[in-house]
């Protein structure tokens, strides 16, 4: 099998931290994040709910990149909409700074994302969870889930 | 608070790597304040260590420790048993604290992860700046609260000098109060600007660090 085929057949682990108002009803009713088919989608997805963005710290989420998962993305109200005031604002810095810490020891940055939309329904959180997982795609597994330099 | 920010991690790592175990210890007092050197930078630091370290190749254990204090021997103490398990100690407490467990634990080898650069408030959330030079002779009580030594860029006893900007800002950094700016229009507020026409005369810097190693003793609390 070629290499590009076995990139194309890995399964890709997102994890996705979400605000609880983030999200709208029906996806908070479903089971959406066990949509994605495995090898069929290339990629799964590890749903996590917060009561605000904002409690999500730096650690957290290095730690889960230190786990071997292959990309986090945090789901985060609009900057206008956080029950919390500023919640997502600080989610959002960060990310950004998760993100610099990343490029710091040479990984893409790509390996975190955010995106701030208000109520997002099932198929709008698989999307993200597809994008990020395109994103981080072409830079190979993380060298923490292989062992291997990169 | 004592103020610090991370060394560049390339630089931790290559420190690092040539050993199997490290124990990272932060401290909960001023670093924590300024966000260098707390519980949280030690659970930041440590993944980001690990993952760097994996990159180039190198499976080192990173475990972690925060002490209520790293410059009191009390606390430092309690690392003992963890420090005996470990090939080398990375410190992200301030200078003092890095010391106090070089000086405890020798000869295990003890690296600073941070570096000590001033003595700051924190003015806002995410902004420090610097309040105070520790020089050993205080001139607060002439100066209007203001400290010309820490925040004027000259350190000037007799100032402005002339390079302040027409809106009051060190000609040095436009984002700086001119300090001696602060210092005569207070003075002119609280109607005492004939108290700035003293001149002051040359500073007794030998409390500072220009008299060498500080040393301390008070009879009175010696044991």
């Amino acid at each position: 099998m070629s290499n590009r085929a076995e990139e194309a057949k890995r399964v890709l682990e997102i994890v996705v931290l979400y605000c609880q108002h983030g999200i709208c009803e029906d996806a908070k009713a479903s089971a959406w994040f066990q949509a994605p088919g495995g090898e069929a989608e290339g990629f799964s997805i590890r749903a996590v709910m917060m009561p605000c963005s904002s409690k999500i710290e730096v650690p957290y989420i290095l730690k889960l990149l230190e786990s071997g998962v292959d990309a986090v993305e945090v789901i985060a109200c609009p900057e206008k909409s956080c029950k919390l005031l500023t919640g997502s604002l600080r989610a959002e810095k960060r990310v950004e700074y998760i993100r610099g810490l990343l490029e710091k020891i040479g990984y893409s940055p790509e390996r975190v994302g955010i995106s701030r939309k208000l109520s997002q329904k099932p198929d709008e959180l698989i999307k993200i969870a597809r994008d990020r997982a395109a994103a981080v795609r072409p830079l190979g597994d993380n060298p923490m889930k292989t062992g291997e330099q990169q | 608070m004592i103020f610090a920010e991370w060394k560049p991690i390339d630089e931790l790592v290559e420190k690092l790597k040539p050993y199997k175990k490290v124990l990272l210890v932060g401290c909960a007092t001023c670093v924590a304040e300024c966000s260098a050197g707390g519980e949280k930078e030690v659970e930041t630091l440590a993944p980001l260590l690990r993952m760097a370290l994996q990159k180039q190749g190198h499976t080192i254990e990173i475990v972690t420790a925060t002490l209520d204090k790293q410059c009191e021997w009390e606390f430092v103490e309690q690392l003992a048993e963890q420090v005996g398990e470990v090939d080398a100690v990375l410190s992200i407490a301030c200078g003092i604290g890095v010391q106090a467990l070089a000086e405890r634990f020798d000869p295990k080898p003890v690296y600073p992860g941070v570096n000590t650069s001033a003595l700051t408030i924190r003015e806002e959330a995410g902004l420090w700046a610097g309040r105070c030079a520790a020089c050993g002779d205080c001139v607060l009580g002439e100066t209007f609260g203001y400290c010309p030594i820490a925040r004027c860029a000259k350190s000037l006893l007799n100032g402005p000098c002339g390079g302040t900007r027409k809106n009051g800002k060190c000609e040095v950094n436009e984002d700086v109060d001119c300090i001696w700016n602060l210092i005569v229009e207070r003075a002119y507020e609280r109607g005492q600007i004939e108290a700035l026409a003293e001149v002051k005369s040359a500073k007794d810097w030998s409390n500072s660090g220009h008299g060498g190693p500080k040393r301390v003793i008070r009879e009175d609390l010696r044991q």
